[in-house]
C-alpha cells in the first residue's frame, strides 16, 4: 500500500518535473525560448534593415530613441545594432550631445 | 596634397549647425546668414543649403539659456573656409554653440540636397507612423479600461451579495 503510494508520488513528482521541463522548451511559442536562459527574439540592426533609416546626428528623435532616460547610449545588446552602425551611432549621439539635442546626463525634465 | 589631386574638380563640402539665442530677432539671424554667405564666397565656394529649424528647448542650459534657435548651413569651399566661419561665429555674441562637420570627400551638391529632402520626408513619415501607433495604443487602452470597469463592479457586487 505504502509502496504503491510512494510510486504514485514518485511518478507524480517526475511528471510535474517533466511537464515543467517541457514547458520551458515549449514556452513562449511566439518569442521562442532559448536554452541559454534568455527569452526574446533575435534583434535585427534597424539601420541595416531599413535603408531609409539613415544615421543622422541632427535628427533628435532618432538620437533620443538611442539614449536611455539617464542620457546613456543604449547598448548593442538592447538596440540590436550591428557593430558598424553602433560605432557610427556612438559618434552621432556625441555630436547631438554637443548640440544640446540630447543631454549628457538626463534627457531634460 | 595627393588626396587633393585625386579629387581634382571636386570641392569638399561642410555642414555647420549653429545654436543662437532663443529670442534672437530675424534680422540678426539674417545678418549672420549674410555674413556666412560672404565668407563662403570669398573662399570660392557656395552655400548649398540654409535651414532654420526654429527655436527649440535645449537639453541643457548653455550660457544660462534654455532655448536656442538652430540654423543649419551646408557649403562648399577649400581648406580655410571652416576656420574662417568658426572665427566669425566665435566673435558673434548671439551664437551659443556651433558644430561643423566635414561631409564626404566626393561632395555633389545637387545630389546632397535631393538626398536630404528624401531623408526628411522619410523622417516625417516615421514621425507620423509613430503618432498613429501611439493613437492606436491609447485607443486600445481606453477600450481595455472600458471593458475592465464593468467586470470589476460586477465582481464587487457579487462579493457583497455573498457577504449579505
Amino acid at each position: 500500500m505504502s509502496n504503491k503510494m510512494d510510486r504514485s508520488e514518485m511518478r507524480e513528482s517526475r511528471d510535474s518535473r517533466d511537464s515543467r521541463d517541457a514547458g520551458m522548451d515549449r514556452d513562449g511559442d511566439e518569442r521562442g525560448g532559448r536554452r541559454g536562459g534568455g527569452f526574446g527574439r533575435r534583434k535585427v540592426c534597424r539601420f541595416c534593415a531599413d535603408l531609409e533609416y539613415v544615421m543622422d546626428y541632427k535628427d533628435f528623435r532618432m538620437m533620443q530613441s538611442y539614449v536611455t532616460e539617464h542620457g546613456r547610449i543604449v547598448p548593442r545588446r538592447m538596440s540590436g545594432n550591428c557593430a558598424m552602425h553602433q560605432r557610427k551611432l556612438t559618434s552621432a549621439v556625441k555630436r547631438a550631445r554637443n548640440l544640446a539635442l540630447v543631454g549628457f546626463v538626463s534627457s531634460g525634465n | 596634397m595627393a588626396n587633393a589631386a585625386s579629387n581634382a574638380g571636386k570641392i569638399p563640402g561642410y555642414e555647420t549647425t549653429i545654436i543662437t539665442r532663443g529670442e534672437l530677432a530675424d534680422e540678426s539671424l539674417k545678418a549672420l546668414q549674410e555674413r556666412i554667405n560672404s565668407v563662403v564666397k570669398s573662399f570660392g565656394g557656395e552655400v548649398v543649403l540654409t535651414e532654420d529649424w526654429g527655436s527649440r528647448k535645449l537639453a541643457y542650459t548653455i550660457q544660462k539659456e534654455s532655448r536656442g534657435r538652430y540654423s543649419y548651413f551646408v557649403y562648399t569651399g577649400k581648406g580655410q573656409v571652416v576656420a574662417e566661419i568658426e572665427r566669425n561665429l566665435r566673435i558673434n555674441e548671439h551664437v551659443l554653440r556651433f558644430l561643423s562637420v566635414n561631409l564626404e570627400k566626393e561632395f555633389d551638391a545637387p545630389a546632397f540636397v535631393k538626398r536630404r529632402a528624401e531623408l526628411q520626408v522619410a523622417a516625417k513619415k516615421r514621425d507620423e507612423e509613430r503618432e498613429a501607433r501611439r493613437e492606436e495604443r491609447m485607443a486600445e487602452r481606453r477600450n481595455w479600461s472600458d471593458e475592465r470597469r464593468p467586470r470589476q463592479s460586477a465582481h464587487s457586487a457579487a462579493s457583497e451579495d455573498s457577504e449579505a
